[in-house]
């Protein structure tokens, strides 16, 4: 796993979206698409604050039904991200990564998922092990852009959402 | 519930003593209008789950509770959930 990293890289095809937060990540994914090659799926929970972690964390929960498989956190353009906003945000990555809605990334999590039991649930947090929690307030949301590779090929890129807390830590 | 009968030889491991590890979830009273949730996260060792139940239930206040065993297999350190709820989850 890794701490937020610098990006610097085109868009394709005009879809995705960038942003430059806090310094210098860009973040960005395509469409999210119904159904996995590898029968994977993110489940991220809602944001909340924990007192081992010192701050606000979220979990991120991933699992297939083919394996063994990868699920990438890792690449350039994929992770999980702990996102705070001013305003109550829209579930998108557009708006997310538009500069005038003042949205920052307070943790990420590129650590790739090794599925290697079908069924089994794997978890990533965000910010990760290691790191504080965030703080802050406002409305926070975190969101997944993954894909896998296994049995049954590569799947495209995924953009998992999960539920929004107004709150502070 | 499914209740059946198991030929005992299915399995290839066993931990005798697992570390417990409790989670603690409360309402974040200072929002009322938009209230999250705190957690407190406590490991213990050296019990069994009765009396991690009854030291969670002492403890609780009016906080739900869950309680997992946190092993070590090859994929990491992980936990099975034993008992409640993570009222985060969104599935």
């Amino acid at each position: 796993m890794t701490t937020v990293r610098s990006h610097t890289w085109i868009t394709v095809a005009g879809l995705a979206a960038a942003v430059l937060f806090t310094g210098s990540v860009l973040f960005t994914a395509s469409p999210a698409f119904a159904t996995d090659k590898n029968g994977c799926n993110a489940h991220i929970n809602t944001p909340h604050f924990s007192t081992g972690a010192g701050g606000v964390i979220v979990k991120g929960k991933y699992d297939c039904t083919s394996v063994p498989t990868t699920i990438f956190l890792g690449t350039r353009t994929t992770g999980l991200y702990l996102w705070l906003c001013p305003h109550q945000p829209q579930p998108s990555e557009s708006y997310l990564t538009n500069s005038n809605n003042h949205c920052s990334i307070r943790g990420a999590n590129f650590g790739d998922v090794h599925v290697r039991v079908a069924g089994r649930i794997y978890t990533r947090y965000a910010p990760p092990g290691g790191q504080p929690g965030a703080h802050g307030s406002g409305y926070w949301v975190a969101c997944s852009v993954w894909y896998s590779s296994g049995p049954n090929g590569t799947s495209s890129d995924t953009t998992s959402f999960g539920p929004i807390w107004q709150g502070s830590g | 519930m499914d209740v059946f009968p198991v030929d005992p030889r299915d399995t290839q491991w066993e931990v005798s003593h697992p570390t417990y590890r409790v989670t603690f979830w409360r309402r974040d009273a200072k929002n009322q209008h938009s209230p999250g949730w705190v957690a407190e996260e406590w490991s213990i060792k050296g019990a069994d789950i009765d009396q991690v139940l009854i030291w969670a239930r002492d403890n609780a206040q009016t906080r739900s509770f869950i309680i997992y065993a946190n092993i070590t297999d090859p994929d990491g350190p992980g936990l099975i959930r034993l008992f409640g709820t993570d009222p985060t989850a969104a599935t």
